[in-house]
Order: structure tokens, then sequence, then C-alpha cells
């Protein structure tokens, strides 16, 4: 959204902006306060999605945050609650090329360089449903292609 | 490179523990007050065209002749060792975390996440040989390889030296870099060998030979050296 | 607006926005159909103002666009043109900070040195003004007027 407006002005610098150019602003506008309402309860319910993400981890492997003898799961969980939060932004301004290109593609390397390409399949195939649980059928729509990026780059 | 006087980069300001910051827009700030362009740390930026790039070579070629290759390589490994120093400092600032309690491949994530948001290419890091002294490096979208296009050798030499001078820093140990296949022969990606000398000097040997990568890493894979 | 924005997902990137941060969004919001239908109606009729614009002032005066070297009413006009249309965009991305700096501050400097401030002041300060007045209904007035007050502070007297 902010870099599609940014690019409007920037292209509409030297003309007026056409009525089909200023459709995606009547478009965001249209879905504006579901997602910011979507965005209240997801930031009101982090603990709890975080909670039911990792119990439902736990479940299908008890040791699924174990690595030798250490416990991991303090850790996983501070980033499970980064990209719950980065995905949540990224549904308010409707720009997923930001959480793209500023977060999920750096952050799949860092997955990799630990080898927890597994941990992170499972993990991103549950978010999406805990997410869904706080949202009414008129925002999760909204979070859906958010969900979707981010588990196709974390969690292939 | 030393920070710039008076550069702050306003978003890692704001945002001093902020890990993922390699989007070209929020790794590079753009100050068009004063016409310069600054990086994560502070460092100034400059823009090349591939033309610049090509009159490097070419320019250096003419300068030195055949030397040029190794030239190039020294740059790039005089580079490398500064970077690793520097490097050393950002890391263990960012991550509050001493670089030798770190795990080496996220260490090499760390380092090569900027050269990836300023151009540098995609890379793909081999480990399965360290324990026997040697890894390997593959780099997609070399800057020097796509701009000179198909001439039928390896001409990634500052990227060799890069990858030497960065090891030899950050493990204290001298390594050497060969590149073994190049875009700019016809390969989809470059393919870069790192090691101790006589690995180095093993496959440069072979090389010459007129023997491909794979047959290079095959013989390294088994432990030959030079017979 | 951009600046706001921007501000905002610079701040929501490390924490979650808290709810007065999210007020300028959800006021925005609220004036955005506003805002667009202003933005058509000005984009319609810009050519048209800039013309009773420039033939008002030629009957106050009819040399007001001699400036160096003869008539420049075409220059005036292509001028007015432009600041109309920025003024326009101004209003509808609500970014009055990038107007002031990257437009009129600017353009004043131009008026000067071309002694052309008596008509850009009766421009800016008297009839463009007046003809958003027609144009624009009451709601739309309200977000124009802020832009045409900025407008008028710099390039009028």
């Amino acid at each position: 959204m902010l870099r599609q407006l940014e690019k409007l002005s920037l292209e509409a610098d030297g003309r007026y902006a056409s009525t089909e150019e200023l459709e995606f602003l009547k478009n965001y506008l249209a879905a504006a306060e579901q997602r910011i309402s979507a965005y209240e309860k997801i930031r009101d319910a982090e603990e709890k999605i975080l909670n039911q993400v990792e119990q439902q981890l736990r479940a299908k492997s008890p040791y699924i945050f174990r690595k030798g003898n250490q416990d991991y799961s303090a850790v996983c969980r501070r980033d499970r609650k980064h990209v719950l939060r980065l995905a949540a932004a990224a549904m308010l301004f409707a720009d997923l090329d930001a959480l793209r290109d500023g977060f999920l593609l750096w952050y799949r390397t860092i997955i990799k360089a630990f080898k927890d390409e597994k941990v992170a399949q499972v993990t991103y195939q549950v978010l999406p449903q805990a997410v869904n649980q706080v949202l009414s059928g008129e925002e999760a729509p909204l979070m859906q292609p958010v969900m979707a990026l981010t588990q196709s780059i974390l969690g292939e | 490179m030393t920070p710039a006087q008076g550069y702050q980069h306003q978003l890692h300001q704001t945002h001093p523990t902020r890990t993922n910051h390699y989007s070209l827009r929020d790794y590079l700030q753009f100050d068009s007050q004063r016409g310069s362009i600054t990086d994560w740390y502070d460092q100034r930026i400059a823009l090349a065209t591939e033309d610049f790039v090509i009159g490097l070579v070419e320019g250096l070629e003419e300068e030195v002749g055949p030397a040029s290759a190794l030239v190039m390589y020294k740059i790039g490994e005089e580079w490398g060792k500064r970077d690793a120093v520097v490097f050393k400092q950002h890391f263990e600032q960012e991550y509050q975390r001493e670089l030798r309690k770190s795990a080496l491949t996220f260490i090499l994530e760390a380092w090569w996440w900027p050269f990836i948001t300023l151009g540098w290419g995609n890379w793909e890091v081999d480990l399965t040989e360290q324990k026997n002294g040697f890894m390997f490096i593959n780099i997609f979208d070399s800057v020097v390889a796509r701009t000179l296009g198909d001439v039928g050798k390896p001409v990634c030499y500052i990227y060799a030296g890069l990858f030497a001078g960065f090891f030899t820093g950050l493990i204290q140990k001298p390594l050497s870099c060969i590149e073994l296949q190049c875009y700019a022969m016809g390969e989809t990606y470059c393919k870069f060998l790192v090691g101790k000398q006589d690995r180095i000097d093993a496959a440069a040997f072979w090389q010459n030979e007129g023997a491909t990568a794979r047959d290079i890493e095959k013989r390294l894979r088994q432990g030959e050296l030079v017979k | 607006m951009f600046r706001q924005l921007n501000h905002l997902t610079v701040v929501a990137d490390g924490r979650y926005a808290r709810p007065e941060e999210l007020n300028f969004l959800r006021d925005y919001l609220a004036s955005v159909e506003t805002r667009i239908s202003a933005y058509e109606k000005i984009r319609a009729e810009a050519e048209m103002m800039a013309d009773k614009i420039q033939s008002m002032q030629k009957a106050e005066n009819p040399r007001c666009f001699h400036l160096i070297n003869g008539d420049r009413s075409e220059i005036c006009r292509r001028d007015l043109v432009d600041t109309i249309r920025l003024c326009a965009s101004a209003m509808l991305f609500s970014e009055l900070d990038l107007l002031r700096d990257n437009f009129l501050l600017w353009y004043r400097t131009i008026v000067k040195s071309f002694n052309y401030e008596a008509s850009s002041s009766s421009t800016y300060g008297k009839y463009l003004p007046n003809m958003m007045k027609e144009l624009l209904t009451p709601e739309e007035q309200q977000v124009m007027q802020p832009v045409l007050a900025l407008g008028s502070s710099i390039l009028s007297k």
C-alpha cells in the first residue's frame, strides 16, 4: 500500500492520476477497517496464538524444540512472535513485497543455517489456523495471502 | 571502509537490534540533500554500472596484461581480510554473541547478506568437506561474470580473493581460493573452492590440464592431491 | 500521509502499533472518498480554471503577464496548471510537507526572480481559492482548504 502510494505519487507527478490508478486506493479503503480490526485482534491475542501453536507442535512431536541436550523453545517462540507481528503489519499495510524482501528471504537463510527446516515446515502449517481462530470470517481472508507467502518461503 | 562522518542510518537508530534489514530500502539510506548513499553501518556506498566493471577489468588487463587476474585476486583478498575484522565487530554487536561461539553456517549467512543486498549475487556454501580442510561456494549472478558475458574462462578473481581474504581473517589461518567454474564459461553459476594452499595448487594444476569443475571436485572429495 | 505511514511502518516493525498510532490511518481513510472525488473534479476542471484565472487577471491589468522580454502568458499558464495539479495531488495524499519542500519553496524563488509576485498573489490568494469554492462541495473544500492555505501563504504576499 505504502509502495503503491509512493509509486502513484511519483508517476502522477507530471500528470493527473487516472481513475484506474486510483482504484487501488478505493480497494484498500473498502477493507481498511477490517485490516485494522484484524491487526488489533492479532495484537491482543498474540500470546494465545503463540501458546496454541506451541501446544500443537509439541503434540506432534514432544522433542520438537530440542537439539541434543539443548532446549530451544524460548528462541523458537521469540522467532514465531517476530514472524507473527511482521505478518500482521504486512496485512495491515497490504504490503507483501516488504515482508518478503525485508524479512522472509533473509529469515529463510537463517532457518537453513540452523537446519531448522522441518520445524519451520510444521510451524507455518499450524500458524495460519491459530491466527484464523481469532479472526472473523471477513478478516481471515485478509491474512490469508500473508500466511500463504510466509508458508511458501519459510515452510517449503 | 570507514563510517562516514555525520551519517546515521535512521532505521538502524530506531531499531538497533533489528536483524532483518536486508531489503534494499531498509539496508541503504538515500540522502538526497547530501547526495549520498550510506548502508546500515553508516558506510558510504557508491553505485557502479556494468560499464564501470568492464572498464575496470579491461583497463587493468591493458595496464598489466595477464597479471591482471592476480591483481584482482589481491584486491579482493585485501578487501576480504579487512572485511573480516569489520564483520566481527558488527556481528558481535548485532547478535550480542561472540563470533567464535556461533554456528559457522549462521556466521556465513550474516556475512554474505549485505553482499546479496548490494548486488554481488546469491550464494550457497557447501561445508560437507570442512573437516578435510576445504569447502565449496556457489555464486549465482556474479557481477563480474554477468557483465563480461561468455568469454570462455573464469573471470571472478575479485570474488576468489574476497573469499580467500575473508576466510583467512575469520579462522586466522592462511587460506586460498580458486574459481573452478564460471558463468563466463557458459555455466549456470560460478563455483569456488576455498582451502589450504596445497589443495588450491592441486586444483589449479588439474584445471590447467583441462579438468572440469566436476572432475576436480571428485578428486578432492576422494582425498587426492597432485600425483 | 507518506511520512506518517512510513513512520508507522517503522515503529510497527519492532512492536505492535498502538491504537492511537492507528488513528491517523483511520482519519485518512475516513476522508479518502472525499479526497478522490475532489481530485477527480479538479482533474476535469484544471485547464478551464487556469484560463478563467488568467482572463480575470488580464481584465484587471492587461500587461500583467508582460515579464522579461514580452508576453509570458503561456509560460505562466503552464506553471499555474502544474501548480493546481501538485496541490490536488498533495490533497489526495494528504502530504503537505512534500508539497512545501519539493515544490512551493522553490517555486516562490522563481516567482520572485521574475518579479511576478503581484499576479502570483492574486492567483493563490484570491482567484484559485474562490474557484475551488465554486467547484467543490463543502466536504471536499474541507480537505482542499489546508493545501490552498499553504499555497497562499507561500506564493502570495
